[in-house]
């Protein structure tokens, strides 16, 4: 099953922190924004392996914007 | 009793109207940055609306209670819920040694939420206030945001627990939301002539300005103003840009100032003295709009407004919160 | 950008109005509430409007930087406060400028200007400015460690080719600026006291400015700013020092560490009724002693709380001190000091 890892709140996206093909657990950071001056962390739900990145540098990000695409592990 | 599972992005404990008295001595006010959502917070749970209670920025907060108690939750909606189970906002609800309160992430409108706990939060207030100032790290809990392990504790509720359960926010009561914030401002201290032109005036109460995602609780900065703002070439004595001045004391919170072309509105810990010019400032009764101002997807609008007309906001105000708003 | 171009932008509209006539503080947004006019003994009053619980009391129209108008403000705050207005949050004054934070809902402004008017005209000649002023001993150590550390720390971590950084501090850079020598520049800041205009950049901070203009620096500040300084560093931005009431970044060319001048615990006795040590009209003047001395004040201001600050009432007669500035001696000095920093600007490397 695929799954996205989604912006949790509004702002520039700082950094994807993980490559096609990587391996991810739950609650590992894949992706930072910056809002309020602040590094936010984004981090995945689920243990999985890196799709796709979708999100680069500068990008501007909503709430629920895809930032990584997820295979989870399972299937 | 609350202890801290997840302090979520950014969560504080803030009273209203904050610290007052020490913009001379470095130190701003802070307090909610939404002092409605705070007040009706309180309201429903049976505290004075200035009572400090928990402001929840971004979202994801999560903690324990060890004690059981009555909270109400205000403000954006963050889908609140107790034990996975989601619970109604703008009115009371009583929870029990052991419930755990969560919050996602933030709503279609509105960027802060308040968690207000009957009782309010016992900390001893540092110069009057129990808010926290962030950027200068006092006040509060510690003087930073609430972290895993924290154990916030609360005072005695003012009355019984049973007796302020179910309180509950009239519908029109609810303050509207919106991503367009209109705010009444009053202009000065720099304005046209001497420091604006009168067009830059004019764009600035007319534009719709996008709130930049570098806002936080010092400063709400905007998009930069376009050629011609000026009436000046440059600051004088003050410096080389025209919007340097010799430094003066910034009407906190609530001043607009322009810092080189950006307007940025200085609010809850900004800066309470500086070398740029102030254009306009958010009228008081105005300020809360500004807390549920999301960074990166709002915008900002301001709308002059009179003297009379912000006493007269200020007055509607403080009778917002009396029992004639529950229903 | 320029707005111009959509149709509705600044630039059309400036055509249409400037043909109209335009005078000083009128028009459609006019915020000069109300005026006094100059006098001999003091500069017009403008009353500005800044928000619905602000007003600005401001001296005269063009920005100016003299000491006068500051004793001046601050002696008719003081009035201001003995007053005891009820609504009146607080006041912030400037260099030339005061704030009055208020309640709209308890006092107007009309009232509020009527009671500054009052201030002001009790005061109509200039033999009647007269500003109580403690004056504040501090001991200073330069070069010490602790400050050094600092710029070290700045050096490696921010900007390694920093050129007001010269033998691994910024004494060298300050005296440069203003063409005088390590030695002279010291006994500069030991050579006045230090006037306080008011503080309100930095919880607890001062602006403090030479009282004797023969002993003025004048330095710009880093570029770009430190991340850290040692809480009690001295340091000298524009015609500023400062002393750092907390550890915290910061822009001023450092040149020594003294007591401390602010206790968030308020345990020591002189911190009883509020965590700072500064208050408006304060001069300050430094004595030099050794690092270790310093060391010490610190532990018995923070640990053992029994360090005794040496503070002495006293006043500023401005009529007096506007006889002294205009002394050949002075005049001749600040003349002589401007020419030599004349001199140093052209050699001190830009930040």
């Amino acid at each position: 099953m695929e799954k996205s890892v989604n912006a949790i709140i509004p702002g520039l996206c700082a950094r994807v922190v993980v490559n096609e093909g990587d391996k991810v657990s739950a609650g590992q950071e894949v992706a930072v924004i910056n809002c309020m001056k602040t590094e936010i962390s984004v981090t995945s739900e689920w243990n999985g392996t890196v799709k796709s990145v979708l999100s680069k540098e500068w990008d501007e990000l909503e709430v629920g914007t895809p930032m990584v695409m997820l295979v989870v592990d399972g299937d | 009793m609350l202890k801290v599972i997840n302090g979520g992005i950014e969560t504080l404990v803030e009273d209203w109207p904050g610290r007052l008295g020490y913009l001379g001595k470095g130190m701003a006010p802070s307090g909610a940055f939404d002092n409605v959502g705070l007040g009706f917070a309180n309201l429903l749970v049976g505290n004075p609306a200035g009572e400090a209670g928990l402001e929840v920025t971004g979202g994801f907060f999560q903690g324990e209670f060890l004690t059981d108690s009555v909270i109400a939750v205000t403000g954006t909606d963050m889908k609140p819920s107790i034990n996975g189970s989601p619970i109604p906002m703008w009115e009371s609800v009583a929870v029990k040694k052991g419930d755990v309160i969560a919050f996602s992430h933030i709503g279609e409108f509105g960027f802060r939420c308040y968690l207000g706990i009957a009782g309010g939060i016992d900390l001893p207030p540092y110069l009057g206030s129990k808010s926290t100032c962030i950027f200068g790290s006092y006040g509060g809990f510690d003087g930073r945001k609430l972290q895993p392990g924290d154990e916030v504790k609360f005072a005695a509720p003012r009355g019984k627990l049973k007796d302020l359960v179910g309180r509950k926010l009239k519908k029109e009561a609810i303050p509207e939301y919106s991503r367009e914030w209109v705010l009444r401002a009053i202009p000065g201290t720099n304005t046209s002539p001497d420091y604006a032109t009168e067009e830059g005036m004019d764009y600035l109460f007319s534009h719709t300005f996008r709130i930049q995602h570098t806002s936080n609780r010092s400063a709400y900065r905007l998009e930069e103003l376009p050629e011609g703002f000026f009436a000046r070439l440059d600051g004088g004595v003050g410096g080389s840009h025209p919007s340097n001045i010799l430094d003066h004391a910034y009407a906190m919170r609530g001043a607009l100032n322009i810092c080189g072309n950006t307007p940025v509105l200085l609010i809850a810990d900004g800066p309470t003295l500086g070398g740029y010019m102030c254009a306009l400032s958010v009228i008081n009764a105005d300020l809360w709009k500004v807390g549920q101002g999301t960074p990166g997807r709002d915008f900002i609008r301001f709308r002059v407004c009179s003297q009379d007309e912000a006493v007269q906001a200020r007055l509607d105000r403080k009778n917002l919160f009396t029992e004639d708003a529950l229903v | 950008m320029r707005i111009g171009r959509t149709g509705h932008g600044i630039r059309s509209v400036v055509q249409q109005t400037v043909k109209g006539k335009r005078h000083m503080s009128q028009g459609k947004y006019n915020v000069i509430l109300d005026t006094l006019p100059k006098t001999e003994s003091r500069l017009e009053v403008l009353f500005r409007q800044g928000g619905d619980g602000f007003i600005q009391v401001e001296y005269g129209r063009e920005q100016r930087a003299a000491l006068q108008d500051s004793f001046r403000m601050l002696a008719v705050n003081d009035i201001i406060h003995a007053k005891k207005i009820k609504g009146l949050i607080e006041t912030v004054p400037g260099l030339r400028t005061n704030l009055l934070h208020f309640d709209p809902t308890v006092v107007d402004v009309p009232t509020l200007i009527a009671e500054v008017k009052d201030a002001e005209e009790s005061m109509p000649s200039v033999d009647d400015v007269v500003l109580s002023s403690r004056l504040i001993h501090l001991p200073l150590a330069f070069e010490d460690s602790e400050t050094k550390r600092a710029v070290e720390k700045y050096v490696k971590e921010v900007r390694p080719d920093a050129p007001n950084v010269i033998d691994g501090y910024n004494l060298e850079y300050i005296a440069l600026c203003n063409g005088v020598s390590v030695r002279e520049a010291k006994d500069m800041f030991l050579g006045t006291e230090w006037f306080n205009s008011g503080g309100g950049f930095w919880p607890g901070g001062a602006f403090l400015w030479p009282v004797d203009p023969r002993c003025a620096l004048v330095v710009p500040k880093y570029n770009p700013p430190r991340t850290w300084t040692p809480e009690g560093a001295a340091g000298i931005g524009g015609p500023c020092v400062f002393t750092y009431t907390t550890p915290t970044g910061g822009g001023y060319q450092l040149f020594g560490r003294t007591a401390p001048t602010f206790q968030f615990s308020m345990k020591h006795p002189i911190f009883k009724d509020g965590p700072f040590l500064y208050r408006p009209a304060d001069r300050v003047r430094f004595h030099e002693v050794d690092e270790d001395e310093v060391l010490w004040v610190h532990e018995h201001v923070h640990k053992e709380t029994d360090y005794e600050y040496r503070i002495e009432e006293g006043k500023i007669v401005v009529k007096d001190y506007l006889a002294w500035l205009d002394t050949d001696e002075v005049r001749e000095g600040i003349k002589e000091q401007n020419a030599r920093r004349e001199e140093g600007v052209q050699k001190a490397p830009r930040l």
